[in-house]
């Protein structure tokens, strides 16, 4: 049996043109037992692939192309656990600290666990014997050998190339007399001879548009061959050997095994302090049993599962944030804990009646996910804060764009040669999300499209739509951070383009791996408060945003209004229909507001019932009257996930934490025979809580109807706050308000147009003048001073020249003055001029003569 | 047309990201009334179903997922006066939806949908673009 141990997926970015599904699904066709994933210095694929493959009932082998400082390369197996931990450990110094290579005395010294392949046609094994280097390349070999033992392989390949079966011949030679065994590869790359012209496209795009040195393989045969195809080009005994190294794998990944950061000594105990040392502070005194028991509650779940130490360290980050001035929310499900509230705040779940079983429960096995959204403006300072105080046990996330159709189209066209003005004709009206198979569909379908000239372009159709789901390269997620001290030993890193160490594995992987993250988030509308803020202090007015009424009928006005430019989460043109719709009078109306306009609630059609029930236009009915306490607050409509726990929990007898399973379940596709299960299971606990079976039926039937919909009532409430907030500054300080969004960089769905032109509409606004502008929009009088930031060709050094000189030697008296003393550039004058930004100075008549 | 103020409108439209003297609008303003347009502020106070004409600069299109699969293109336009929000249905998108997709100042013509207490939009039955709306005038 044979099997391909030199394989580069996808992930060895913008070379290899499949994605580990793809490689799975051609090997478990061609008959083959197994296979290996061998991309360029990473394990990135690594996770999905050996998902995909256990699924498959294939053995997955997992590996990489380990790049050399000569340019050649090794080809290295995980053979154990202790492999793995290595080969991780390799990877993270080989890019954190050469540059991507890897160093070979390194390798050469701890090999324990890993096999090597000598690369092939790219290793210096058989550089050294094409070039004629005989007993150099026998010495490295016996340098390998040295180190590995016998999980030492010369990999030996027969591309069809003229020479190939003569090097097979020497590698052979060589390997007997070194006692090495052989095995036969084939580089693969692409999948079939087809692909080849994909896989030249991809490099392609490496050379024109990064401008990287790099060669597409030679010929077609670096496609995955089957057994008999490499029978015809390779001695049987090396294809024998695959499955010798493929038995030699005693390695998989564990998955699904929560690993809990362990950072800090005696964790149980420091949050159990905390926390109580907490409690009175945020909820004053007398202490409710209730309270307590539910706190308590909290706890012995956290701490039985050792997730102490991971809300320790959130705290830490959070609280150093806090004190930096830095304003941050909880966001999702985490807000619905007791735990988190005494920490982190966010909303009371006791107040807004949040379920902590939401968020973590007997029944889920997955580590917790505790989201926290930080002034866009001073994320950067929490990610430093956070990876230095746990320097080596802290990284972050990544993600791994894929291709979509306007890039793909974009980059390919450069790589055919086409210019940017052609390019731009090809592109127009291409929808931003179509991916790039879609592409044909949307030509035929979209209205925008018919005529396009991108029809025509039939080999940039063909290789764009080819690229559908390949990973472009390695990004850093918006904000997810692990915090682990097995991390080193379960997760390959790199540097991100800031420098900071970056998992290999995404944010889908990392869960699988079981490791808890962090999400240290960015939210635009936090720096456009805390702007507001610092805008409504310089006019000596003191406020405390966080301590305002939640009842202010000027803010309720105002949202009713549907005049919500700027306020977060309601200003899109459906939130401001809705708006008008639910005309919110409290904060769970806002609550639900937020929630109902979401893909689920709509889908599920709960808007209508919702509006006409809260004013009095269709009557509220409840399936059964136990509901009612649940489902009063939304007039009897399903809208939050936590009712749904209710509901079933209600009507089954059952804990919440089986509701969350039933809940999960329904968001899943389960197929036919799965859901029969549940409802069978559903029905079977409503008839022993007394129901009849009839009411049971109906009540699965709409459970399950809204279940997958609703939304995490949780998220709703933190998010409400920061709605409130805002609108609450928008009705009360609207001029700091505008100021404050016009100077936090993009907020919200609008551009800044339309933001400064409501505020023209209410308060003076002036042009930008380089005797009173400022880089950033300030505050003149009652009105707004457009900064040079709104000049096309103005950056912050130029507006920060003009200020300084302005500071240092007063106000500019004339154009000449401002020639002299701010030297520009001859088309930036003319703007300057031109929009009047040199305007009353003298000679600025005489200028325009 | 307002010449004074398009040579305005053109020369921020050039050097700045925003408007503040001109709205690209107003240079039209007048040629607009004169043929029957609504300004986003009139808009509020038409009643559900009146056919209107409004003008806008776009500012979004959206077109989110739907039940039915079907595509509808929510619009957002800007006038002088405020935001204008727009809907264009599936059998006009055959004839408007790339005139909405690649011009920066769209007119409309087509009947007001009044959602709520206050919540107004235009179901788009006609698109036209200044250019011809100018050479119209011409």
């Amino acid at each position: 049996m044979f099997f391909h141990l030199h394989v580069r997926s996808g992930f060895s970015f913008l070379f290899g043109t499949f994605t580990p599904k793809q490689l799975v699904d051609r090997v478990k066709a061609l008959g083959m037992r197994g296979v290996a994933l061998t991309d360029r210095a990473g394990l990135y694929g690594a996770v999905k692939f050996q998902c995909l493959a256990e699924k498959a009932r294939l053995k997955p082998v997992l590996g990489i192309e380990a790049p050399l400082s000569d340019g050649t390369i090794l080809v290295l197996l995980v053979r154990t656990e202790d492999g793995y931990r290595g080969l991780c450990r390799l990877i993270s110094l080989a890019h954190l600290r050469h540059d991507g290579l890897f160093p070979l005395d390194v390798i050469l010294e701890s090999p324990r666990g890993l096999i090597c392949l000598t690369g092939g046609r790219d290793g210096r094994i058989w550089h050294l014997l094409h070039s004629g280097q005989r007993r150099r390349a026998m010495e490295f070999l016996g340098e390998l050998r040295d180190a590995f033992g016998e999980d030492l392989f010369v990999e030996v390949q027969n591309h069809g190339l003229r020479g190939d079966v003569g090097m097979v011949r020497e590698l052979m030679d060589i390997s007997k007399r070194l006692g090495v065994k052989a095995v036969g590869t084939n580089s693969v790359t692409f999948l079939s001879r087809e692909d080849h012209r994909i896989h030249t496209a991809l490099v392609g795009i490496q050379q024109v548009i990064h401008h990287r040195r790099i060669c597409p393989v030679p010929t077609e045969e670096f496609y995955l061959k089957g057994e008999g195809e490499m029978r015809r080009v390779l001695p049987e005994e090396v294809l024998e050997t695959t499955e010798e190294v493929v038995e030699r794998i005693e390695f998989r990944l564990p998955l699904y095994r929560v690993h809990p950061p362990g950072i800090f000594e005696q964790a149980r105990e420091a949050l159990i302090k905390l926390c109580i040392r907490r409690l009175p502070r945020v909820y004053g005194r007398p202490l409710k049993a209730e309270l307590l028991r539910r706190l308590w509650r909290e706890l012995e779940l956290i701490t039985s599962r050792g997730f102490s130490s991971y809300f320790l360290v959130v705290h830490e980050i959070v609280e150093w944030a806090k004190a930096q001035g830095i304003r941050c929310s909880v966001r999702g499900s985490a807000a619905s804990s007791v735990v988190v509230h005494l920490l982190l705040d966010g909303p009371d779940p006791i107040e807004h009646d949040l379920l902590f079983e939401r968020f973590l429960n007997e029944a889920r096995f997955d580590p917790p996910d505790i989201d926290v959204d930080f002034d866009s403006e001073r994320r950067e300072e929490v990610i430093r804060f956070g990876l230095k105080r746990f320097d080596g046990q802290a990284a972050l996330v990544s993600t791994i764009p894929t291709f979509r159709a306007r890039s793909a189209i974009r980059e390919v066209a450069r790589t055919l040669g086409m210019d940017y003005g052609r390019i731009k004709e090809l592109t127009e009206c291409i929808p931003y999300h179509l991916l790039p198979s879609r592409i044909p569909q949307a030509l035929r379908e979209l209205p925008e499209l018919r005529g396009s000239p991108l029809a025509e372009e039939r080999e940039l159709l063909h290789i764009a739509s080819r690229l559908d789901g390949l990973p472009r390269q390695l990004s850093t997620h918006l904000g997810g951070m692990i915090v682990s001290k097995a991390l080193a030993e379960l997760v390959p890193l790199e540097p991100s383009p800031r420098g900071y160490p970056l998992s290999q594995y995404d944010k889908d992987d990392v869960e699988v791996l079981g490791l808890p993250k962090f999400d240290v988030l960015g939210l635009r509308m936090h720096t456009a408060i805390a702007k507001t803020l610092g805008y409504i202090e310089e006019q000596g007015i003191e406020l405390d945003l966080d301590r305002i009424p939640l009842d202010d009928p000027k803010t309720y006005k105002l949202l009713r209004s549907t005049e919500t430019v700027g306020v977060f989460q309601v200003e899109s043109p459906g939130q401001r229909q809705l708006l008008a719709r639910v005309r919110p009078e409290r904060f769970s109306d806002i609550i639900a507001e937020i929630s109902l306009f979401r893909p689920g609630p709509m889908q599920a059609e709960m808007i209508d019932p919702f509006v006409r029930r809260k004013h009095g236009k269709e009557p509220i009915c409840y399936l059964h009257p136990r509901l009612k306490p649940i489902l009063e607050e939304t007039y009897g409509v399903l809208i939050y996930q936590e009712q749904v726990l209710r509901v079933v929990s209600e009507l089954t007898g059952s804990g919440l934490d089986w509701a969350d399973v039933f809940r999960r379940s329904m968001t899943h596709d389960r197929g036919q025979e799965g859901m029969e299960k549940l409802k069978e299971e559903f029905i079977r606990r409503c008839l022993e809580k007394g129901l009849g079976r009839e009411l049971a039926e109906e009540a699965f039937r709409q459970v399950s109807a809204f279940a997958a919909y609703g939304f995490c009532k949780a998220h709703a409430a933190s998010f409400a706050y920061i709605t409130y907030q805002s609108a609450y500054l928008k009705a009360h300080y609207p001029l700091e308000f505008y100021l404050g969004l016009l100077n936090a960089g993009q907020v919200g769905s609008y551009p800044k147009s339309v933001i400064l032109n409501e505020a023209g509409r209410r308060f003076p606004v002036y042009p930008p003048h380089v005797n009173h502008s400022c880089y950033n929009y300030t505050m003149e009088g009652r009105g707004i001073r457009v900064g040079l930031c709104a000049v096309r060709g103005i950056g912050p050094k130029m507006a920060q020249r003009i200020v300084i000189q302005r500071r240092k030697g007063g106000l500019f008296r004339s154009v000449q003055d401002f020639r002299e003393r701010v030297r520009v550039a001859d088309r930036l004058f003319k703007a300057l001029w031109e929009i009047g930004a040199l305007k009353d100075l003298e000679g600025y008549e005489h200028e325009a003569a | 047309m307002n010449t004074k103020q398009l040579r305005l409108a053109q020369l921020e439209e050039k050097h700045l990201t925003v408007n503040v003297r001109s709205h690209p609008l107003r240079p039209f303003r007048e040629d607009l009334n004169s043929k029957g347009f609504a300004t986003s502020r009139g808009l509020r106070h038409k009643r559900d179903g009146t056919r209107v004409k409004v003008a806008g600069r776009l500012i979004l299109v959206h077109t989110p997922p739907t039940r039915s699969g079907v595509r509808v293109m929510f619009i957002t336009a800007e006038d002088e006066w405020g935001l204008i929000d727009l809907v264009l249905f599936p059998k006009q998108q055959e004839l408007y939806a790339r005139t909405v997709l690649s011009e920066r100042i769209c007119l409309f013509e087509g009947l007001v949908r009044r959602v709520g207490q206050g919540g107004v939009s235009v179901v788009i039955e006609r698109v036209l673009c200044l250019e011809d709306f100018l050479r119209g005038l011409k």
